[in-house]
């Protein structure tokens, strides 16, 4: 496979406004100096809280913002020098943009598709994204869902090689989330490649083939995220409570437990194969040990940040 | 180049014929206000040979151009960079000149096309005298409109927001309105007014449009006038090029 983004190095410095600055600091660093790449044909995903500079980097990728310092490639091309020739290869999809008023549908994406020097197929474009019956109407009157499809069919106009979502569920409702999901891989199965930022674990999960996750201006980590998940040191913890205070030595033939908190009455215990789960419960069922609330827990990219940055994920 | 500059220039015209509101304050009230000012008795208090109406026409004109660019532009402009609207076209191959270049050209359009609008309204209903040469007052409208839209992307540079753009464009507008020579002539300012209205650009914008309806219309009478133009279009674009950035 090939690599169609390679990042080296990469930094942004912003200058901060006189009114932020706190103990004679006088710039902000958005990113650190972070280095990855993106392969032909998958989803990637950047994954991170508000402000972790997700946004920066992928602006920096699309020739919206110049780094301070260090190289971008996308598709051969260096970020800087051939930013047009860029910019008419690749899609992008604003974190909010909004489209120019009193035009239609139609109207917009065939002037979209005329800045690329290209012919909208607007049947086809929003036949994709589910909106052929709106083609006349105006992007006001297009309901949140709607609105984010619309410009995911604006950001194709010209067969991008690259596409680029910056937070595309943002604000949808769930079902509204869902049908992006849905084109999202849709596009990606017909071979385009796909850089998404996301604050949504759960989205990064589901669509990503490969996450890096990034916190405060650097990427702490990327792999696919079942590879994430499972190299953590527990991926599934159970819990329970006793009725009686129990000594943890009863559990002591079980050899698969990773950490065992006893702490009456509940009990803890993280574990790395689901298998354990049933001799446990024979365990408990043994020592006639009553026990009550249940609950097994798969690990989540939620718990890789946590255990990354020693933080509780809140998006 | 990509989409031709025409089509560029197609969509913005077709923008600002689309917006009823702007439709409104671009041809509707400068009508009013020129029909208004025509009919009352003003002119009398003037006592000059000319009749009011004659004399109003090439400064309703000039202040219907001023406010295109500071009012009409700007206001625009922060609304479409508010809502992040430019920045959905920086991410095409479409370049930053090009798109400032399609603005400007359809607003320049515009203000030929009211300066036309208005003259036909004053000579069809009010016997307006337009004894020079139109040509002449389309050039000093494109010269003035080109300068009032640059002073308008100045302003889009120090405000973001509908609210902080208010106070500034007025702080401009009002001066230029109220002492551009529009209503009256200059000469009867005040000595300090006067030598503010001698800088302003509004003054010789309405003065070379008045000396080609007005009087014989040849280079003598409004040469002093395009130079100051001129001299004032340098300033704007050496400024823009200086302050203007399209993203904030």
């Amino acid at each position: 496979m090939s690599e169609v983004i390679i990042v080296k190095n990469l930094k942004k410095t912003y200058p901060l406004p006189r009114k932020n600055r706190k103990n004679g600091e006088t710039s902000f660093d958005a990113v650190k100096g972070t280095n990855f790449s993106v392969e032909q044909g998958e989803i990637f995903g950047i994954l991170g809280p508000n402000g972790a500079g997700k946004t920066t980097t992928l602006e920096i990728i699309e020739g919206l913002t110049v780094q301070t310092s260090g190289t971008v490639s996308v598709l051969g091309l260096d970020n800087i020098k051939d930013s047009s020739k860029i910019k008419q290869q690749i899609g992008v999809q604003l974190q909010s943009s909004d489209y120019l008023p009193s035009m239609s549908l139609e109207e917009l994406l065939h002037l979209f598709a005329g800045l690329y020097g290209k012919t909208a197929d607007i049947e086809k474009l929003l036949g994709f994204v589910n909106l052929e019956n709106k083609r006349h109407s105006q992007v006001k009157d297009l309901s949140g869902g709607q609105k984010q499809r619309f410009s995911l069919a604006s950001a194709l106009v010209n067969d991008p090689k690259i596409l680029f979502l910056d937070e595309p569920t943002t604000g949808l409702d769930p079902r509204a989330r869902r049908d992006v999901w849905d084109l999202v891989r849709k596009v990606n199965e017909q071979g385009i490649t796909i850089v998404l930022t996301t604050h949504y674990m759960e989205e990064a999960e589901y669509l990503c083939q490969r996450v890096a996750i990034m916190d405060s201006g650097n990427i702490l980590a990327i792999n696919n995220p079942k590879k994430l998940i499972e190299d953590l040191s527990h991926t599934t913890q159970i819990s329970f409570l006793t009725e009686k205070e129990v000594d943890p030595k009863i559990f002591s033939s079980i050899s698969d437990i990773e950490k065992l908190y006893n702490n009456y009455p509940k009990v803890v215990i993280e574990i790395k194969s689901l298998d354990i789960i049933g001799d446990v419960v024979k365990t408990l069922q043994e020592k006639k040990i009553s026990f009550s609330s249940f609950t097994i827990k798969t690990a989540s990219l939620e718990d890789v940040y946590l255990d990354l940055t020693g933080k509780v994920y809140e998006d | 180049m990509n989409l031709s500059f025409l089509q560029l220039l197609k969509m913005n015209l077709r923008l600002i014929y689309r917006n009823p509101t702007g439709m409104f304050f671009t041809l509707v009230m400068p009508l009013i206000l020129y029909t208004a000012l025509s009919i009352l008795p003003i002119g009398r208090v003037l006592g000059s040979e000319v009749s009011y109406s004659d004399f109003v026409l090439p400064g309703i004109i000039a202040l219907t151009i001023m406010q295109g660019g500071i009012y009409g532009l700007a206001y625009w402009f922060i609304d479409l960079k508010s809502r992040n609207v430019i920045k959905r076209f920086l991410v095409t191959p479409l370049k930053k000149s090009e798109f400032i270049a399609s603005v400007l050209i359809s607003r320049i359009i515009i203000a030929l096309l009211q300066l036309i609008l208005l003259s036909i309204i004053g000579w069809w209903f009010f016997g307006a005298t337009i004894s020079g040469n139109i040509i002449f007052a389309l050039g000093f409208a494109a010269l003035g409109s080109a300068i009032f839209l640059l002073l308008g992307l100045i302003i889009t540079t120090f405000a973001d927001t509908y609210e902080a753009a208010a106070p500034i464009t007025a702080a401009i507008g009002l001066p230029l309105t109220f002492l551009g020579n529009i209503f009256y002539p200059i000469s009867s300012l005040p000595s300090g007014l006067r030598t503010l209205a001698e800088i302003l650009p509004i003054t010789y914008l309405v003065d070379g449009i008045r000396s080609v309806y007005l009087n014989s219309g040849s280079w003598s009478d409004w040469g002093t006038d395009a130079g100051m133009l001129l001299i004032w279009l340098v300033i704007m674009i050496v400024l823009n090029l200086w302050l203007f950035r399209l993203r904030s």
